[in-house]
């Protein structure tokens, strides 16, 4: 890739009854999540995004032509890791098995090997389950060997879908803790996939919003998350700026909140949306 | 009064049929079932129901629809004229085709089944994974799909030696050649030899027993193993 480090999408159709309408350009680099309420379309924008589904449009990555109106790359042969939201473990493979088989067609197609098996296995601490068979597994060490099989494929990018909604509290933490190594160790730029604002805010640098098929906001994560209207609302008095940090300090009854950084002056009545998750 | 030996050429022609019944069955039923469960074509049913009807067919139709078109003015004596015979029926070779019409939804539903109960997630993540989808076939359909294959092969093994309409109508009663078990078995008792009969019909009944019940040991083992 030749400088442009940019996705360029834009899909326009209907599947299954289903009308997805967007365009967006986001950066191949961090994490950049996609955000909306569950239906909206953010499943269908990550299969065509890795060539999973084909509506009508165009999908550039960085300076390869993915998709246009005179062709079409197929799934296999983007260089694109996909984690669905199980974790769709291969079962007649054992664990190594499993993680080795992208690895093997990626030497295979000749790419270059960017993440090397014994680092990955150490990163998401897998080491003791290599040689298990995928059955007695629990769902946090199925993600996470689903994660690793991923990028063992030698992915650029790294799309993954709600890859947590089938995780406790512990094995979330865990994971979390994968993500952050994996953008701090690996540098693999990853699009994510959620519904839930905590994984959205404490994740990404980028976020593209999404409703009912259509996108409502992208740009960087702090300005995203303050332009979003998210649910239920109160109205609370706008106590103080803190520029440095971007945050505006908001009262509302005794309590005094903190929330990205607003235009509004001191003294103004600001409508807060809250979102349960 | 019939020799004992004689017993051995029935047994080795049913098998004979059923083992190459059965692996042109796997051949050509495989794509057949992958075909039905994957395609949106609007042929689809009725393509699924051309295949289910020797099910519910009397063998005797298919056996007759066979020696029609078997028979010297038929496509397959027009077929075996190009090979230098005269016409397919009454032949090993008629049988084979017979059989494999005869048997084609034993070995067929059982693995379409399967691809339908595996759905299209595993071959997505091969493709996420960098597999052609021939590759992704190969290395994650077919090995995932192994229940039905095994209950196919042996429905369709199985199935073939029990077969006698079908036989009757297209191949007849010829030794070493198109007499298989089940005909011999009506051969003996329509001539009142019960003891040969009692012989192949005891050895039928046993054999059968055995593949069922280590069929249903098999299932058991997959599903609790997970494989």
């Amino acid at each position: 890739m030749s400088g442009v480090k940019n996705i360029k999408a834009s899909f326009n159709g209907s599947i299954d009854n289903f009308n997805l309408d967007v365009k967006f350009t986001m950066p191949i680099e961090g994490i950049t999540a996609l955000f909306g309420p569950s239906g909206c379309g953010k499943t269908t924008i990550l299969r065509c995004l890795a060539g999973l589904n084909k509506l009508p449009g165009y999908l550039f990555f960085g300076d390869e032509v993915w998709q246009n109106e005179n062709q079409f790359i197929n799934a296999h042969k983007r260089s694109i890791g996909y984690v669905f939201q199980e974790a769709n473990l291969f079962p007649h493979l054992s664990v190594r098995k499993n993680l080795n088989y992208g690895a093997q067609r990626a030497r295979e197609h000749h790419l270059k090997e960017t993440f090397h098996f014994n680092d990955v296995v150490e990163l998401l601490g897998i080491q003791q389950l290599l040689e298990r068979n995928t059955v007695s597994l629990s769902g946090g060490e199925r993600q996470r060997i689903a994660i690793g099989r991923a990028i063992l494929a030698q992915p650029k990018f790294l799309l993954m879908d709600e890859p947590l909604s089938a995780l406790d509290k512990k094995s979330k933490r865990n994971i979390f803790f994968c993500f952050e190594k994996l953008q701090r160790e690996f540098k693999l730029p990853i699009l994510y996939v959620s519904h839930a604002i905590d994984e959205v805010a404490k994740l990404s640098g980028h976020i593209i919003a999404l409703d009912n098929g259509k996108k409502i906001t992208e740009g960087p994560a702090t300005d995203v998350l303050a332009q979003l209207n998210l649910g239920t609302s109160l109205s609370a008095r706008i106590v103080g700026h803190d520029l440095e940090k971007k945050l505006t300090w908001v009262q509302y009854k005794e309590q005094t909140l903190s929330i990205p950084l607003q235009d509004n002056p001191i003294g103004a009545l600001l409508k807060i949306d809250f979102q349960s998750y | 009064m019939p020799e004992y030996a004689d017993l051995w050429s029935p047994i080795r022609l049913t098998l004979e049929l059923a083992g190459i019944t059965t692996i042109i069955l796997l051949l050509i039923g495989t794509p057949i079932a992958w075909w039905l469960s994957r395609s949106n074509s609007k042929w689809k049913d009725i393509i699924a129901v051309i295949v289910t009807l020797p099910l519910v067919l009397p063998p005797t139709v298919i056996g007759f629809y066979l020696l029609i078109a078997l028979g010297p003015q038929g496509p397959g004596g027009w077929i075996a004229s190009i090979f230098g015979g005269r016409s397919l029926a009454f032949t090993f070779e008629g049988l084979v085709v017979g059989s494999v019409i005869y048997s084609l939804p034993f070995v067929v539903q059982p693995i379409r089944n399967s691809f339908d109960a595996m759905g299209s997630r595993p071959l997505e993540v091969a493709a996420t994974l960098g597999a052609s989808p021939w590759n992704a076939f190969w290395t994650v359909a077919v090995p995932l799909a192994r229940p039905g294959f095994l209950t196919g092969t042996i429905l369709g093994f199985t199935h073939t030696i029990g077969e006698f309409g079908v036989v009757l109508m297209i191949g007849g009663n010829i030794m070493g050649e198109t007499k298989v078990l089940s005909i011999a078995i009506y051969d003996y008792v329509e001539t009142l030899y019960w003891a040969p009969a009692h012989i192949l019909s005891a050895g039928m009944l046993l054999f059968s027993f055995v593949i069922i019940f280590s069929m249903m040991k098999m299932e058991r083992y997959f599903r609790q193993t997970g494989k």
